[in-house]
């Protein structure tokens, strides 16, 4: 018996809306195709929304700055574990992307009245990032007028729930369900696009939106796709710590606020001095990250579970737009936190906090993944930043990628021609797994599990890892997995905007994804980049150099190590630290 | 003693409620408590089937706005208070308790066609100075989060369908950018631009602190003087003439100026009213005697500029 759902036919499903998803909607709504864009939460959200917009290309104004460079400073960030195929084609084409966007009509900043204003970064050697005045929710905007100007439609608050293959293996379209109504929704797609990467909500403290639980990772993995690299997550050093629902959210960076702020621990010791006395608090965020997590974890944190900001020894001027650069983020300070905190008068208390998925989905240079079909981009995607990445180098990754998978999606689905049925018995078992988080009664509310996964997350594959926290947390989130989401129940019936329901199905994903992530994190003996183990705290180039690969064997995580791409710059000059 | 948080919130299921009804919620306060934490806190132990929204915590979805105590505003932005009521946005169907559905709003907002060219840039980066951009980023940082279109009195009287503030705003960003070619005069006229009574309610409760009134009404309105056209660009231009040519204000002689005699004509019944109540001014009558110095403080005609 067919279930009660709705089927929506298009040429190519983008899965996601943020600049990836709605950059690969413009390029394959000029291609003429029908786009369909999935975005779980409204218009404008992911994570490019919140993000502070910069943008790395090589433009060769300034001395020094060459594709070449930017090439090799993405590779040595990475610590060698990028693939350096698709490097080059971000270097290649990131320039040309940031003309399209002005030619869509995003206004970036200039230091003459043709020369975009370029700014530096950590690992930069030169000043490379352009901006969008520190924010990119309008680059967000002038994508969607763009992608609806030829023909895109985007449906909001949808979820979908699973990719769903044909008898020859390719993705032919994914459930949903529409989170306003509760219908069930086949969207049958010719080609499509994952472009759902975020999972910060996978760790308890987060700088990500409420929606990033890593639902393209789980589809992804389900449908047989090839994830690398998933033990690799970014964290930042400054986030909020309170107020508890901005818990995560960045505070701004170290380096931003000038050149003597201080980093303490709650006994008002200036700790950087053990972790990197050299380099102190103008460390790269990886290693502050760490400093901070360690001082907390062993207990040298404030009462809250931070670490302070000592910003009066800075000077800072008080103005209209505050003392740091970005004005957003003084605003929310302000309001949150005072004025005084604010112009950095007062201390300021700070978390370290998840921010990028450094891993994904395995893609080639048409951003195809390993399922016919199926594209990735944007964090979806993996491999162009391996261990760590360079800041500036995520948004015009979503660009590059997200104008490739939209231009080989739209060719893949233009050569599909015959028509596929539903397949119902497939749509049906979705349907039926979607719902069944309506017949527990008792039990565990969803938002109980995803407080479990979030603080196993934290405390043992956070920052800092070791094999014995990694064994205890993939026992505790398999414990999870058996004996808990079954005895999930909701507090409400309703199926209309139900985020209970929501919730249970982001548990789902979630469990997926992390047990992805901790095995992953356990297979890799060393520390290299954002992935750091106490246990094995030096780099090992020895046996190292691999990019980690995650298959769904039946069920069961597969994990293998597969040789790196290494076309242009071999790893023997790789130092301890890169 | 721990301190409490009252808060009452507006429950409506319109599948299953036949009425709308008021649940009352005591939240242990702590310092430094936002909205949305409270909300969060019902979620996680009071009572998961309240629905309300958030997402991104940074002012940047515009997708969390409520009343509360009834103001707008987005419960990542605004304070916990001892008691609160809170309420969906008006104006909006209701998918169920706070969250409403916005589509039909924003739909009308994104209609505002985007930058559109002449041509294709020929170079880019397209020469524009920094400074311009600045200016053009203002009205650019609305969200659309719908606080304004909340407390706004003309989209009350008249319906959004007929006043939308942010609307307003993004045609602002377009016409303020010289590349633009689109006829922005004409859009912010059929947006009903001159219904705005400037009253700053919608600054008072704009998360991003945009001066509405000033970068967007007013700059539209300068746009609109500046073409003469259009209805609002004509009564300025028909008070000021009038007040240059007799010195004061002077209803009739503006309605002639800005409608023409023919709509003048169609007002007669109510200048016949006037006249039976000795309120009717000619429009022919002398300028007043000392008009030379009110035409040195108001400064020279377009034509003898």
């Amino acid at each position: 018996m067919r279930r009660d759902y709705t089927t929506i036919a298009t040429d190519v499903l983008i899965i996601g809306a943020g600049a990836a998803g709605l950059r690969a909607a413009v390029e394959a709504g000029r291609k003429g195709v029908k786009v369909i864009i999935l975005n779980k939460a409204s218009f404008p959200s992911g994570s490019s929304n919140i993000s502070g917009g910069n943008m790395q290309a090589s433009f060769g104004w300034v001395a020094g700055d060459t594709k070449e460079n930017h090439f090799r400073d993405t590779v040595l960030s990475s610590k060698y574990l990028c693939d350096q195929s698709l490097v080059e084609i971000l270097v290649e084409e990131a320039a040309q992307r940031i003309f399209d966007l002005e030619e869509f009509g995003v206004l970036f900043s200039r230091t003459t009245p043709d020369r975009y204003a370029q700014t530096m970064g950590g690992g930069f050697t030169v000043p490379r990032s352009v901006m969008v005045g520190g924010r990119c929710d309008d680059v967000l905007r002038v994508l969607y007028k763009t992608a609806t100007g030829y023909g895109a439609r985007m449906y909001e608050q949808v979820m979908a729930t699973d990719l769903l293959r044909n008898q020859d293996g390719a993705v032919i379209g994914a459930t949903a369900i529409d989170i306003v109504t509760g219908n069930f929704m086949f969207f049958k797609a010719r080609s499509t696009i994952l472009a759902n990467g975020p999972c910060g909500r996978l760790f308890k403290i987060t700088a990500n939106t409420r929606s990033a639980t890593g639902d393209g990772f789980a589809m992804a993995y389900r449908c047989g796709a090839k994830l690398v690299n998933m033990e690799f997550m970014l964290f930042l050093p400054l986030g909020f710590i309170y107020p508890e629902f901005m818990k995560g959210v960045v505070l701004g960076e170290l380096s931003s606020f000038g050149e003597n702020t201080k980093a303490l621990n709650v006994l008002g010791e200036r700790f950087m001095q053990k972790y990197a006395p050299e380099t102190m608090e103008k460390s790269t965020r990886d290693i502050s990250s760490r400093a901070s997590y360690l001082e907390i974890m062993e207990g040298r944190g404030t009462p809250s579970g931070g670490i302070i900001i000592d910003n009066s020894m800075n000077n800072l001027k008080e103005s209209e737009n505050g003392p740091v650069r970005n004005v957003s983020y003084y605003r929310i300070i302000r309001d949150c936190l005072g004025g005084d905190t604010a112009n950095m008068k007062d201390l300021l208390e700070a978390t370290p906090t998840a921010l990028y998925c450094l891993g994904g989905i395995k893609i080639n240079k048409r951003c195809e993944t390993s399922v016919p079909g199926l594209y990735a981009a944007g964090e979806a995607e993996a491999n162009l930043h391996g261990a760590n990445r360079l800041a500036g180098n995520s948004v015009i990754e979503t660009q590059v990628f997200g104008t490739r998978a939209g231009y080989y999606a739209a060719d893949y689905a233009a050569g599909v021609t015959t028509p596929t049925p539903d397949p119902v018995e497939l749509i049906n078992h979705e349907y039926e797994q979607s719902r069944s988080a309506f017949d527990g009664r008792s039990g565990f509310k969803p938002i109980q599990l995803k407080k479990e996964i979030q603080d196993i997350m934290w405390n043992k594959v956070g920052i800092v890892r070791n094999g014995e926290g990694l064994i205890a947390a993939i026992r505790e989130l398999e414990g999870i997995r058996q004996d808990k989401m079954p005895a999930l129940y909701l507090s409400s019936a309703s199926k209309r905007y139900n985020y209970e329901w929501v919730e249970a199905m982001e548990v789902d994903n979630m469990i997926t994804v992390t047990e992805i992530m901790s095995r992953c994190a356990l297979m890799r003996q060393e520390s290299r980049g954002a992935h750091y183990r106490s246990d094995f705290s030096e780099t090992d180039n020895a046996n190292g150099l691999y990019e980690s690969m995650t298959l769904n064997q039946n069920g069961t995580v597969q994990l293998s190590k597969e040789p790196l791409n290494t076309s242009k710059m071999i790893p023997e000059d790789a130092g301890p630290d890169g | 003693m721990v301190k409490e948080i009252t808060v009452s919130i507006f429950r409506y299921d319109p599948e299953s409620d036949k009425h709308p009804s008021y649940q009352t919620y005591s939240v242990p306060s702590k310092e430094r408590m936002l909205v949305g934490d409270v909300l969060e806190y019902i979620h996680e132990n009071l009572d998961g089937s309240l629905a309300y929204r958030w997402e991104c915590r940074m002012r940047l979805c515009g997708g969390c706005t409520i009343l509360i105590n009834g103001k707008p505003g987005l419960i990542c932005r605004e304070q916990a208070e001892p008691s609160m009521t809170l309420e969906p946005l008006p104006f909006l169907p209701i998918v169920r308790d706070l969250v409403v559905d916005r589509k039909s709003l924003l739909d009308k907002i994104y209609s505002v066609p985007p930058l559109t060219r002449q041509k294709s840039p020929v170079r880019l980066p397209e020469p524009i100075a920094h400074e311009v951009i600045l200016g053009l980023r203002v009205p650019r940082q609305c969200v659309q989060c719908l606080a304004c279109v909340a407390v706004c009195p003309a989209t009350e009287v008249l319906t959004a369908d007929l006043f939308l503030p942010p609307k307003l705003i993004q045609i602002a960003g377009f016409a303020i950018d010289d590349r633009d070619t689109v006829d922005r005069v004409q859009e912010s006229e059929e947006s009903n631009l001159f219904d705005c009574a400037c009253c700053h309610a919608c600054e008072e409760v704009c998360p991003h602190e945009i001066n509405i009134s000033e970068k967007v009404i007013t700059a539209l309105r300068n746009k609109t003087y500046e073409h003469g056209i259009g209805r609002g660009g004509r009564y300025i231009k028909a008070f000021y003439d009038t007040l240059q040519a007799k010195g004061k204000v002077n209803a009739s002689g503006i309605l002639l100026r800005s409608q023409g005699y023919l709509r003048a004509i169609m007002k007669a019944p109510q200048g016949i009213r006037l006249i039976a109540r000795g309120k009717f001014v000619s429009p022919f009558g002398k300028p007043i005697p000392d008009i030379e110095d009110i035409r040195t403080i108001i400064g020279p005609t377009e034509q003898e500029k």
